[in-house]
Formats: structure tokens, C-alpha cells, sequence
């Protein structure tokens, strides 16, 4: 196991390194970029001015010498400044970090959640209506574009019904609340896109879980239970369910991206100031040092967080904990 | 044949005609602006209202099915096809190419695959065309890694070897033998794959980074309808609904395939 | 001595399609007396496995049951799942196949010995179970049997999987004991210390045994009266020693297909034909198509389960030599 370990450590940094080159060329494809859409568009610009400020943010150099730059900098953790208001790079991206891991955490816990209870019940009481019921229900879940839901359910809830906010994360009198009135504030403003984060991905979770759960219960060690004579309760929930919630662990490490930059089109929509939205903006103003940041920073805990799937997943299951 | 794969084909064929006989089925240009009919409810003259800018919602609409089917269809053309190469290649040479190939898919990953078409849309600008590639090309993991594992499990399969004693070329093993008895997953996730296409496309419209105006997708009305929520609910209600049934029917489809191709009768217990 | 197993008119068919069943056991009807060791014989097909799932009610989503089978004077089939959670693994336990697909991978075998002594027997001290648990894989035969309670199934060889799996059998102290092909799966050389570990155990517990096989001699190696069955019926159910005590022309095929080590021939000797196809119910004895003593009324008219002396036949004319 330990070996095993750090083989998947070693080769963290490869892949953290490929996925900045990639990155870093990306963003750099547009000829001119940065100061094309600030400065070009502007005809009394004079093309003396235009070189001085792509000199100024570097942008003259070849691009690989810049990538160098970027990188030298970047082992120091250093990722420089915005193109946009000048301010540290690392701390804008680490003011709108809990923001979006108090959203897609939340999202995340609630989806898992919900969708193991529904893929158990409805393995268990496969074929009933309730299994119909909920497969249906969850089908619907998946076919319904999340962001459509979000303006739906704005317009019911935020709008004719005005019973919950429909942006941002605090209201306007924020600063003037108790402690305990922050909190509810904050869960208000949550409601809305957590819910509706955590429905469009429960549908797949719980008809993965089902899946496993029918798989392992046609399994002849199922069968060798009933024939012990255990009661069903433990059958299921505890012979059956430990093999089919070890692939979960799986699925839990394959949701590991979107948490951190996956929620944009969310945070858009609701005006949550999170880390998604501060990419989103980077990216159309190519503000470059924002955008590596977040990159970088989202693709190394994204690393970790598999890693650490892959290690939890290596322990809890035996066949491989013990080789 | 089964349930879902009827209405699934059912719904399909009824958008794709409303793509096809645009012209016969509308009475408006959907470029045409009327500034004093803008923001309109449903009337019998404009049976899904008008935006903002007077244009007809309805023939939009239907305008906009054309352009979200296809670039649906065309990105997971894309995607598939190089992700089943991709995934035969990694997996029948196996070795250090394979290696090579699965830190890259790891890469590509481990970026939030929204952000990454963000940056492509955003650097490569937003016409249909780069759409549609751009799609393509970020989402062609899955099925790689499904037909690589297929294929690695083919490999040891006798029929393979014995077609390599018979001396056949590489290339024709790779096609007929291995990626053909991959069909199965391939369709299912070809499926899916229009869904997810569709539902991505939808929301970089709506975003202003898919399809521009004045060309119409069920995704840029949603944008006009996000920015008049408080007075026109036919903005938001009927595009949604649009790419709702045309998700959902290919995912009744998919799904369908897929219940079908499954081992059939599993005497459960 | 007392019937132990009582089986009346049982018949179980699967519904695989709308109209469409497969007839896996027709009419079985059998008496197990207390104490008793059976060995139930068949090719893959005739039924016996479901037989064996039918003694506790295993049957699969798709499958109907009609008849009677009374454990111990009671009806089982009409007994629900909790009822019937008294009745497996306390009266009635059963060993399978595969022993390492029958144990869970992801419960050490401390765990899945003790679950079953846990819900029967309501003991929660872990000292007793332990020293229960050790005593029973000890019995089982595994001197090794610290290690063993501590390991995890696929640590396991199938010799001592197959063990375990007789000890969690054994932990409730049942009075009959199914063994559905144990050997199968093993090497011949641990095939003989099972067999020989069935036996003691049989004698010291006092079980009445039944093991369900395909290998004729492993069944007369363990058992006195032999059960043959073919497409879901019982043909013979008799006293075997040798091939001249089996009446039915099926047992006596079984018999003279099995290679002889020493003769000289180059052919080995095959049953002609293939089994019937169990969709169908025919009114004609279901081997006459295979059979070199067929007659014409062996095609024309089913023939019905009678008792000859000291054991059953279906047969209009059983091999008397």
C-alpha cells in the first residue's frame, strides 16, 4: 500500500505541471489577448502606447520565456498580480474559496446523501411503485437543465412568492445582524442553488447506487446469507450495502473538479461570490494571472482530493488493504 | 421493442421535424425586431410572446431547435470518434504509449470540464462551428476510458489471438474485431452524449458564450429571459421546456438501449 | 425413526417469459428419516440444485411452487421470511459450490461466523463467541484457526474456505445439513479430506445429511441411498453399492459412461442424445429418447414413481440383472 501511495504522489506533479502548460497555452491563443480587448478598440490608442503596456504585463516576450517566468515564479507560490485591479493574485482566489466550498460541499454532502437513501430503498424494494416512483423522479432530475431550474424556481420563490433571496450570499444588512441571524442569512441565501446543485446530481448517483446494490444482491454470497438464516434488514443493509457503497468512494472522487470550479454557471445566475464567478470574469477580461491561479489552485486540491479517494478506497476495502 | 426506446424515438422524431419544416411551421423571420412589440405575452399573433427585442419567441424556437440538435449531434460525432480511437490505441498497445495517454486523459480531468470549454469559447471565439468542436473535444474521456477497459478485457479474449496467429493486420483486429464489440456501450453513450451536448451548449448560450444573437438558441432566450424575470415569464417557461423535452427524450432513449443490450432476464433472488 | 424431511407433490417451474416456463421439478415426492445420509445424483439441469433451494425456500423472483415440504413436521412453503429465518441455519444449514463466492469479501471471517450465532442465538459477549467461533473452525478441521477467524475470505485457499463455510453451517447446531456440490469446485486431494470431514461430523453431530452431486462414485462414497434425478424428476431412489444394485436404465448409464482406468478401449461411451428440453410437459417417460431399453409405451405414457420393495423406480423396465 505504501508503495502504491506514493507511485500516485510521485506522479501528482507531472500532471500538475502538464495541466499548467496546457492552461497557460490556452489562455495565450488569442494573438494580442489582454491587450487587444482593453486597448485595440480604442483607435486613438497609439500603437506606442499599446507596446508599452504589453511590455509592461510581459506580453512581448515568446511565450515559452513567459511560461518560464510564470513557473519561476509559481515554485514560490508566488502567482503574481491581476491584470485587472492589481491585487494578489492568491488573495482574490483565497476570499472567494469558501464561498464555493460552502456551496458545492453542501451541494455534495446533500446529493450523496439523498442519492445512497434512494439507490438502497430502491434496490431494495426493487420493482415496486416506489422504485418506479423514484426512478422516474430522478430521471426527470437529470434531464432538467440545472440553470433552468435555477431561474424557475427564482421566479416562484424569489420573485412572486418572495419567500427566499435570489443573490448573492448575504443581504444588504448584513453587518447590522446577531450571530445567529448571520447564520440563517447565510443558510437563506444557500437554499436556492443547493438544492437545486444537489437535484440535478442525485438522480445519477442514486441510480448508480441502485445498480451496485441489485448487482451485489444477485451475488451467491447473498444467497449464502438468506440460507444462514439472517434477517433481511441485515442483508441488506449490512452484508449487501458495505460492497455497494465502496464504488461510491469512487464516484465521490470523480466529483472532486467540479467542486471548486465547477459551479460557475451557478454562481453566475445566483450572484455568488465564489471562486467560479472570479474565473468566469478572468476569463473574459483575460486577465492571465487570475486565471492560472485558479487553475492551479483547483487542479492541485482536485489532485489531492483524488488522491485521497484512491487511499481511502485502498483502506476500506480489504481485497486490497491486505494483498 | 421496449417502451422507452419507442417514446424516446417518438419525442426525437417529433424535434427533429419541427427542425426540419422550420420554414412551414412559422410565419416569422426570426431575425425580424419589432421595437413596439417587444416583451409581449402569448397572444394568438405570437404564440410564445416576444423578446426584448420584439423578435417572435415561437419561431426562435423552432429556428433554435436546427441549431441545439445539431451542434449536439456534431460534438459527440467529435467526441466519439476520437475518444474511441484514442481509447483502442491506449488500449491494444498498451505499454508506454497507454501510460502516456491516461496522464493526459487525467489531465484534460482534472480541469472542471466547464472551464476548460469556458477558456476555449472564450480564446477561440464563439461561432457554431467552434462550438461544436470545442464541445468535442472536451468531452471525449468517458468513452475513452470505457473502450480502453473494454478493449484491454477483449485482448485477452482467444479469438483475438487466434486472429493475430492468422496473421491479420493490426489495423483490421482493431476495427473489426475489438471496436466492433464495443458497439453496444458506444451507442449508449453516443446518446447520452447528445443529451449532455445539448444541455452544455444550452447553458453557454445562456451565458452569452454559445450560440450568438441574432442566430437563435433555446439557451440565448433563457439569457433575455434571465434579465426580465420579474415581467416575462414566457422567456424563461417555454425555451426551458424546449431543452428539457429534448434532453430528456435521448436520455429515454439512451437509457432504453441500454436496458435492452443488458443481460436480459436476471433471475434475482 | 422419524421422517425428518417430508416432501409431497412438489413442483416448481420458472417463468422466463410470458408464456413461457421451464418445469424444474415435477412431482418430487421423498421421505428423509432423522439421522439419514442421502446422496442426490443428477446430470447439470435435472433439478437437484433447485430441489436443495426449495428445502429453504430459496427461490428466485421468478419462480412458483406448488406441493408441500415439511421440516420436522412443519410446512415450510407457506412460511414467511421471518419464519423462516428459524428455520435456516437452525434446523436446515447449507454448504454451496464455490465456497469463495459464498463468503462475503469485504467481512473477515471472524465477522461472518459470528453474525450467524449473534442472530440465532442472541449472544453478545465477545470472549464466547470468539471461543465458539475458534471451536468451530477447530472442528471444521483448521488447526490454524486463530489465524484463520482473523484472515478475510480471498486470503483463504478453497480448502479452507470450504471449512469456514461448514463451520458457520455448523454454528447453530442444525439437525440436517445440505452440501450442494462442495467439492466441485476443490482439488481432488482436498475433495477427499471434505468428504472425510462430512463424515465425521455426521457422526458426531448426529446430522442427517444430504448431498447433492454429479460425480456418482463421490455419491456412493458418502452415502448409501442414492437419489437420481433427471429433467426435474426423481428416476431411482435406491440402495447403491455397485452398478448391478442400480435398476433405472439412466443410473445404469451413469455407471458404464464413467472411463474405466483399466480397459483397453480407445472410445469412452457416451449417453446418446440430449436431454429433453424442460418447457415442455410430455406425457412419455422423459428418457426414452436416450434409453436402449425404450418400448413403445414408454413414449406413449408417463410413467409414475413405484415402490418395489426397498426403493422407488420410475420405470416400465427397470434393468433387473
Amino acid at each position: 500500500m505504501k508503495r502504491y501511495i506514493l507511485k500516485r504522489l510521485f506522479l501528482l506533479i507531472p500532471i500538475l505541471f502538464g495541466i499548467t502548460i496546457i492552461t497557460f497555452f490556452i489562455i495565450h491563443l488569442t494573438p494580442g489577448g489582454f491587450t487587444t480587448v482593453n486597448m485595440q478598440m480604442d483607435i486613438r490608442t497609439s500603437p506606442d502606447s499599446i507596446a508599452r503596456l504589453k511590455s509592461l504585463y510581459g506580453l512581448d516576450k515568446p511565450i515559452h520565456i513567459r511560461y518560464l517566468d510564470w513557473l519561476k515564479r509559481f515554485i514560490f507560490f508566488d502567482f503574481g498580480n491581476s491584470f485587472l485591479d492589481g491585487r494578489q493574485v492568491i488573495k482574490k482566489v483565497l476570499e472567494r474559496l469558501p464561498a464555493t466550498l460552502l456551496l458545492n460541499i453542501s451541494a455534495l454532502v446533500l446529493e450523496f446523501l439523498f442519492g445512497i437513501i434512494i439507490g438502497v430503498t430502491c434496490a431494495v424494494k426493487r420493482n415496486s411503485i416506489y422504485d418506479t416512483g423514484m426512478t422516474f423522479f430522478t430521471f426527470l432530475g437529470y434531464s432538467i437543465p440545472a440553470f433552468w431550474l435555477a431561474l424557475i424556481l427564482m421566479m416562484i420563490f424569489g420573485v412572486k412568492l418572495n419567500l427566499l433571496p435570489i443573490s448573492g450570499i448575504k443581504s444588504v444588512n448584513f453587518d447590522f445582524l446577531s450571530s445567529s441571524e448571520k447564520v440563517m442569512d447565510i443558510l437563506k441565501h444557500m437554499i436556492l442553488p443547493v438544492f437545486i446543485s444537489a437535484f440535478s446530481g442525485l438522480a445519477y448517483i442514486s441510480r448508480y447506487v441502485k445498480n451496485n446494490m441489485v448487482e451485489t444482491l444477485n451475488q451467491q454470497y447473498i444467497k449464502a446469507a438468506y440460507a444462514k438464516g439472517l434477517s433481511e434488514n441485515t442483508i441488506y443493509y449490512k452484508s449487501a450495502l458495505k460492497n455497494s457503497i465502496l464504488p461510491i468512494i469512487t464516484l465521490l472522487g470523480l466529483s472532486l473538479p467540479g467542486l471548486i470550479g465547477g459551479s460557475f454557471i451557478f454562481e453566475t445566475i445566483f450572484a455568488w461570490p465564489g471562486m467560479g464567478r472570479l474565473a468566469y470574469e478572468a476569463a473574459i477580461n483575460f486577465d492571465y494571472p487570475v486565471i492560472m491561479g485558479v487553475v492551479t489552485m483547483s487542479a492541485f486540491l482536485t489532485l489531492l482530493g483524488n488522491l485521497l479517494a484512491d487511499i481511502s478506497y485502498a483502506f476500506i476495502d480489504p481485497r486490497i488493504r491486505y494483498k | 421493442m421496449n417502451k422507452m426506446i419507442l417514446s424516446g424515438l417518438i419525442l426525437i422524431i417529433f424535434l427533429f421535424s419541427i427542425a426540419l419544416f422550420a420554414p412551414f411551421i412559422t410565419k416569422y423571420d426570426y431575425k425580424e425586431q419589432n421595437i413596439n412589440l417587444r416583451l409581449q405575452p402569448p397572444s394568438k399573433e405570437h404564440l410564445f410572446g416576444t423578446d426584448e427585442l420584439g423578435r417572435d419567441v415561437y419561431t426562435r424556437m423552432v429556428y433554435g431547435a436546427r441549431i441545439s440538435m445539431s451542434v449536439g449531434i456534431i460534438a459527440v460525432l467529435i467526441s466519439t470518434i476520437l475518444g474511441v480511437l484514442i481509447g483502442a490505441i491506449s488500449g491494444y498497445f498498451g505499454g508506454i504509449l497507454d501510460n502516456i495517454i491516461m496522464r493526459i486523459v487525467d489531465i484534460v480531468l482534472t480541469i472542471p470540464v466547464l472551464f476548460l470549454i469556458l477558456m476555449l469559447i472564450v480564446y477561440l471565439g464563439p461561432s457554431i462551428f467552434n462550438i461544436m468542436v470545442i464541445i468535442g473535444l472536451t468531452s471525449w474521456t468517458d468513452i475513452a476510458r470505457i473502450i480502453r477497459a473494454e478493449i484491454l478485457s477483449l485482448k485477452k479474449q482467444p479469438f483475438v489471438e487466434a486472429a493475430k496467429l492468422m496473421g491479420l493486420k493490426k489495423r483490421t483486429i482493431i476495427f473489426k474485431y475489438l471496436i466492433l464489440n464495443t458497439l453496444g456501450p458506444v451507442i449508449v453513450y453516443m446518446t447520452f452524449g447528445v443529451s449532455g451536448a445539448i444541455l452544455v451548449e444550452s447553458g453557454l448560450s445562456f451565458l452569452g458564450l454559445g450560440v450568438q444573437p441574432p442566430y437563435p438558441s433555446w439557451g440565448n432566450i433563457l439569457m433575455s429571459g434571465k434579465d426580465y424575470i420579474h415581467s416575462a415569464w414566457w422567456l424563461i417557461t417555454f425555451p426551458g421546456i424546449a431543452i428539457f423535452l429534448a434532453v430528456f427524450s435521448f436520455n429515454l432513449l439512451g437509457e432504453g438501449i441500454r436496458d435492452y443490450l443488458n443481460p436480459k432476464l436476471r433471475n434475482e433472488r | 425413526m422419524k421422517d425428518i424431511i417430508e416432501i409431497q407433490n412438489l413442483n416448481v417451474n420458472y417463468l422466463i417469459k410470458k408464456n413461457e416456463n421451464v418445469y424444474a421439478l415435477k412431482d418430487i415426492n421423498l421421505k428423509i428419516k432423522k439421522g439419514e445420509t442421502v446422496a442426490i445424483v443428477g446430470e447439470s439441469g435435472c433439478g437437484k440444485t433447485t430441489l436443495a433451494n426449495s428445502l429453504i425456500k430459496l427461490f428466485t423472483l421468478n419462480a412458483e411452487y406448488y406441493g408441500s415440504i415439511k421440516i420436522d413436521g412443519e410446512e415450510i412453503l407457506n412460511k414467511r421470511e421471518k419464519e423462516l429465518q428459524k428455520v435456516r441455519g437452525e434446523k436446515i444449514a447449507m454448504i454451496f459450490q464455490e465456497p469463495g463466492a459464498s463468503l462475503n469479501p469485504v467481512f473477515s471471517i471472524k465477522e461472518q461466523i459470528e453474525e450467524t450465532i449473534k442472530e440465532h442465538k442472541e449472544i453478545k459477549d465477545k470472549a464466547i463467541l470468539k471461543n465458539m467461533s475458534i471451536n468451530l473452525l477447530k472442528e471444521a478441521g483448521l488447526k490454524d484457526a486463530e489465524r484463520i477467524y482473523n484472515s478475510y475470505p480471498h486470503q483463504l485457499s478453497g480448502g479452507e474456505q470450504q471449512r469456514v463455510m461448514i463451520a458457520i453451517a455448523l454454528s447453530c447446531s442444525p439437525q440436517i445439513l445440505i452440501a450442494d456440490e462442495p467439492t466441485t469446485a476443490l482439488d481432488v486431494t482436498v475433495q477427499a479430506q471434505i468428504i472425510k470431514l462430512l463424515k465425521n461430523l455426521r457422526e458426531k453431530r448426529k446430522l442427517t445429511t444430504i448431498l447433492i452431486t454429479h460425480d456418482l462414485y463421490l455419491a456412493m462414497e458418502l452415502a448409501e441411498r442414492i437419489i437420481v434425478m433427471y429433467a426435474g424428476e426423481i428416476v431411482e431412489d435406491n440402495f447403491i453399492k455397485s452398478k448391478k444394485d442400480a435398476k433405472h436404465p439412466y443410473t445404469r448409464a451413469l455407471f458404464e459412461i464413467i472411463p474405466d482406468i483399466k480397459s483397453n478401449k480407445k472410445v469412452f461411451k457416451v449417453i446418446p442424445g440430449d436431454i429433453e428440453d424442460m418447457r415442455e410437459i410430455k406425457n412419455q417417460c422423459y428418457f426414452a429418447n436416450r434409453c436402449k431399453y425404450a418400448k413403445k409405451i414408454c413414449f406413449e405414457k408417463h410413467p409414475g414413481l413405484k415402490k418395489e420393495k426397498n426403493y422407488f423406480i420410475r420405470c416400465y423396465f427397470p434393468v433387473k440383472r
